[in-house]
């Protein structure tokens, strides 16, 4: 059994109010959404209250993931990281580190080891080297939305730009995502 | 919105998943969301576009949430003390006394969070009451009980939440419905559960988001 054949099947588990498998479940995944999580708030405490608030969530809503849509762990980061942003916006946060200048630079930061990177081609490197091709604002403008969860509102703010070309830049840049990310 | 209209409804979803879809125009297209199964593929595959660094994240060994995360879903029974009684709760309800205690309350209490036991009743809209609901141990155990079986809609559960000043309300946990009483496990990192009025909402099971309005709302008194 391959592990995504497992996690699927935890979830499945989960579904049915199994327990045990929710447990196996959080032993197999809180650690990648534990990274996840301090890359996108840089707190330790808030990450750990939106870990704790995300495998509510997870136990609560299992039945809802549908394997044919996506990964175990897509979803699972998904529910997350929209906690995550609602936390982010409402400016819950007490310890977070400084922000840097490049919210994307983090990804290279903590990038994955060198046994990981095979797995990480498929992943991160791949999106990373599509936001590379973006030009250095709009992909700033992205990348705030990303892990500030900033509004268009707050990135032209943030950016001083105006709110339409904010709009327009997020827009473009999804576009050319799609396309480099080699599915338009 | 259109969202027959494929390069529209994958543009919403684009910007749904990055995040910049947000006030009414999230809260639309969620409303939207379970109700199109061809909005819901475009959400999934922007998910595993965006979300790839999911995948890709170091792992770091998780803070010893599990602990706490269990005592909040799968709450065990603790010792019983005299309040734990289902009987001595509906002894109250159906002798009246209920409604005295809590008129009397004010005037015996100690101010909230010094009591040794915060108690509040949830009513209905005939002020009947519907829950007790008492908070012991130093504000860590919180006991539930239903004084009336209720029938409720499929796929429904009434929860109860903590809303304190303009913060969105805190779940505490899903209410019994069927005429029984539970103990539930306070999340350690809950700030004072004693503090700020009692919501009760009326939610799909499966998804109880922090609502905008109680169905029924109540305070604690001292005890």
């Amino acid at each position: 059994m391959t592990s995504r054949d497992s996690l699927v099947d935890l979830l499945a588990r989960c579904a049915l109010r199994d327990r045990r498998a929710f447990e196996a479940l959080y032993q197999q995944s809180a650690p990648v959404l534990h990274g996840l999580l301090l890359k996108l708030t840089r707190d330790r405490e808030l990450a750990a209250d939106i870990l704790q608030e995300g495998f509510v969530r997870i136990w609560q809503r299992a039945a809802d993931y549908r394997p044919h849509l996506g990964q175990p762990l897509t979803w699972m980061g998904a529910i997350v990281r929209r906690l995550a942003i609602d936390r982010l916006r409402r400016g819950d946060y007490r310890h977070r580190a400084e922000l840097s200048d490049d919210g994307w630079a983090l990804v290279a930061d903590h990038g994955p080891g060198p046994e990981e990177r095979v797995h990480a081609e498929h992943g991160d490197a791949a999106l990373a080297r599509c936001l590379e091709t973006l030009e250095p604002e709009p992909r700033r403008a992205v990348a705030l939305a990303y892990y500030e969860g900033l509004t268009h509102e707050l990135i032209a703010r943030r950016l001083e730009r105006p709110l339409g070309t904010i709009k327009a830049w997020v827009r473009r840049s999804l576009q050319r995502l799609k396309t480099c990310l080699g599915e338009a | 919105m259109n969202v027959y209209y494929p390069p529209l409804s994958d543009r919403l979803a684009a910007e749904y998943v990055l995040g910049t879809l947000h006030g009414l125009a999230r809260r639309r297209f969620e409303r939207l969301l379970p109700a199109h199964p061809a909005l819901q593929r475009a959400v999934a595959d922007w998910e595993r576009r965006l979300n790839r660094l999911v995948a890709a994240s170091a792992p770091v060994p998780p803070p010893p949430v599990w602990q706490r995360l269990e005592r909040r879903l799968f709450p065990t029974e603790p010792r019983r003390r005299w309040w734990d009684s289902l009987a001595f709760w509906r002894g109250l309800a159906v002798a009246g006394v209920l409604a005295a205690v809590v008129a009397v309350a004010p005037r015996l209490a100690l101010p909230p969070g010094e009591a040794d036991m915060n108690f509040a009743a949830i009513r209905g809209k005939q002020r009947e009451v519907l829950w007790t609901v008492a908070l012991t141990d130093g504000n860590r155990l919180l006991h539930v009980s239903n004084l009336r079986p209720m029938t409720m809609p499929p796929d429904q559960r009434c929860f109860l939440w903590l809303k304190t000043g303009d913060r969105p309300p805190l779940m505490l946990g899903a209410l019994p419905d069927d005429g029984s009483a539970r103990t539930l496990n306070m999340p350690a990192d809950m700030p004072r559960p004693n503090q700020g009025d009692l919501w009760v909402s009326m939610q799909p099971a499966s998804d109880p988001a922090p609502p905008a309005h109680p169905l029924y709302e109540t305070r604690w008194q001292a005890l």
